[in-house]
């Protein structure tokens, strides 16, 4: 196989305020191209972090990152954001642009692209999250969702290889959120883009080829959803897992391990012919 | 008895500078009840942030009137008497973290209070009354709001809004961006807010989950209109209708209805928790 497309390697984080607190203790993790690896843990576990990080907006205590094997420093991180792009959780910290359409073209600016291409890689971007109808509003006025969905398509545009979310998809409606999913599941496939999706939302990360679980700043498991959710954890878990947790803790007979919601109805209506 | 908060015919614009969104509110009409937790529900862009604002008179009515308790905002209510009105209706915005800006938790908690005319005194109780609401510990109140976790912060800013002891609180998504539990926890203590204080609780969001466990009444609105306005397990009982406004199904729900279809079997209620999911499945016999 070719080079990780993210390789972390004993990534350590301390602020300098305070030496001993580390928010991040040897977390080494890779992510290979066309991969999309979903980073879960608690509110405080070092996630955003790692994403700040992974864009060279912090710099390691200690341990290293490479992007598509460049080491990430100061003298490379320009050259690693054109093929990285970062989407944050509110997205009022992210405009620029007098209209939506000239926002999602800021990043193509500056790289110089011809106008006609410009133009067809805004238009896309906007059809890919559902904006080509606000293209030519003051992204200020926009709801929370539509200003998510913008500043997505701003990154989009920019044919990144990879792409960081963090906590991303908050601001959107359930169904514009499962939408995008689908928009980047997509794009994953077509292009092999690689998503780092650091998320609280379960089915999110259930849908993802892998997970990874950072608690207190250290990596606490690693693996496909169906391991990673079976193990007790106090992890939160899909909801499946839940309910069949709760039928365990009730006697019930259920499967010995974490089934997808349509394995355990599947389960279920055969238990119930069974009996 | 709460606050009551009537909305007739309100229509409204939405301006900044010299642009202009019209019709936001499409001629809402509706009565909130006093002492009840209502969850605004909808697709992006329906007109849920502005429902809010129209009751504390942030986005005021161009057709139409709201009354507030006794008091009626209208396109003609000066600014002055908005003041009484904003200090019975606390706001929480989308990320009020940002927001803070004192150089101690308990100089920001105390603001509203101060500028709503409370002594210094006064203001410092109400700041530690309000501190302990929201879960927090006292030994923060001379910390920086700035070194606090995210989940914190948010809370100290929530604490701000409850520490004018206001008459009903309208929030904006107050969860986003917090992980489940963390969700969980901060509609828990919201909601031991009203049951002791039995104020009123409006809040916007886009999570069906807390709907589905925290609010008694739902209003869900639509291109600026409120479509629906009734109680939460009615809502989640019409499927068809729910696709047509484009929300989602709770979790449990969702999975009771793909039961049902697979198995052919009707579960006798709405399950909105897997709690009340397990004993329909035990009823019927399936596990």
């Amino acid at each position: 196989m070719d080079e990780p497309m993210i390789d972390v390697e004993d990534l350590t984080f301390a602020y300098a305020s305070n030496e001993k607190k580390q928010i991040l203790s040897s977390v080494s993790f890779k992510a290979w191209r066309g991969e999309w690896l979903s980073v879960i843990g608690r509110n405080g576990a070092g996630k955003s972090t790692l994403a700040a990080l992974l864009i060279g907006l912090l710099q390691p205590s200690f341990g290293r990152i490479r992007i598509k094997g460049i080491p990430l420093n100061e003298e490379t991180k320009w050259l690693i954001r054109r093929h990285a792009g970062m989407v944050f959780q509110n997205p009022d910290n992210q405009f620029i642009g007098a209209t939506v359409q000239d926002d999602v073209a800021f990043g193509l600016e500056n790289l110089n692209m011809p106008y006609e291409e410009m133009q067809r890689r805004v238009a896309e971007a906007l059809e890919a999250v559902g904006m080509t109808d606000y293209q030519a509003e003051d992204p200020s006025r926009l709801s929370g969702g539509q200003k998510q969905r913008t500043a997505i398509a701003g990154v989009l545009a920019l044919h990144p290889d990879l792409l960081i979310l963090d906590e991303a998809f908050v601001m959107l409606d359930p169904r514009s959120r499962r939408q995008l999913i689908a928009v980047l599941k997509k794009l994953k496939t077509e292009r092999e883009l690689t998503i780092l999706s650091i998320t609280h939302d379960m089915d999110e990360a259930a849908a993802s080829d892998r997970v990874l679980v950072l608690e207190k700043g250290s990596v606490a498991k690693e693996g496909t959803p169906a391991t990673v959710f079976s193990e007790k954890t106090t992890l939160d878990v899909p909801f499946s897992e839940r309910l069949r947790r709760l039928l365990l803790k009730n006697g019930r007979s259920v499967p010995e391990t974490y089934s997808t919601e349509s394995d355990l109805i599947k389960w279920l209506c055969k238990s119930n012919l069974n009996t | 008895m709460a606050m009551q908060i009537k909305l007739e015919h309100v229509t409204a614009n939405y301006k900044i500078g010299p642009l202009l969104k019209p019709r936001v509110l499409d001629d809402v009409s509706l009565t909130l009840n006093p002492g009840r937790i209502t969850a605004v529900v909808g697709s992006t862009g329906a007109g849920k942030s502005s429902l809010l604002k129209v009751c504390n008179g942030l986005l005021i009515p161009s057709e139409g009137h709201v009354t507030i308790g006794s008091k009626e905002i209208n396109s003609k209510t000066s600014k002055q008497s908005l003041k009484t009105i904003r200090k019975h209706i606390g706001m929480v915005f989308q990320f009020p973290e940002s927001q803070l800006f004192a150089e101690t938790v308990g100089e920001d908690i105390a603001f509203g209070p101060l500028n709503f005319g409370t002594d210094q005194r006064r203001a410092e109780q109400l700041a530690r009354k309000a501190l302990q609401q929201v879960g927090l510990d006292e030994s923060i109140l001379s910390k920086s709001p700035f070194s606090l976790s995210g989940g914190q912060k948010r809370r100290v800013a929530i604490a701000g809004v409850l520490a004018s002891e206001p008459e009903v609180i309208l929030l904006d998504e107050p969860t986003a961006g917090l992980d489940p539990a963390g969700r969980k926890e901060l509609l828990t203590l919201l909601k031991r807010w009203h049951d002791e204080e039995g104020k009123t609780i409006l809040f916007v969001t886009h999570d069906m989950e807390s709907t589905a466990r925290f609010a008694e009444d739902v209003i869900v609105m639509e291109n600026g209109s409120v479509v629906y306005h009734d109680a939460v397990r009615p809502l989640f009982e019409n499927t068809r209708q729910l696709k047509e406004w484009q929300l989602d199904l709770p979790e449990a729900r969702r999975f009771q209805l793909g039961f049902e279809a697979q198995s052919g079997i009707h579960l006798p209620h709405v399950c909105l928790t897997e709690k009340e999911l397990m004993d329909a499945l035990i009823e019927v016999g399936c596990v």
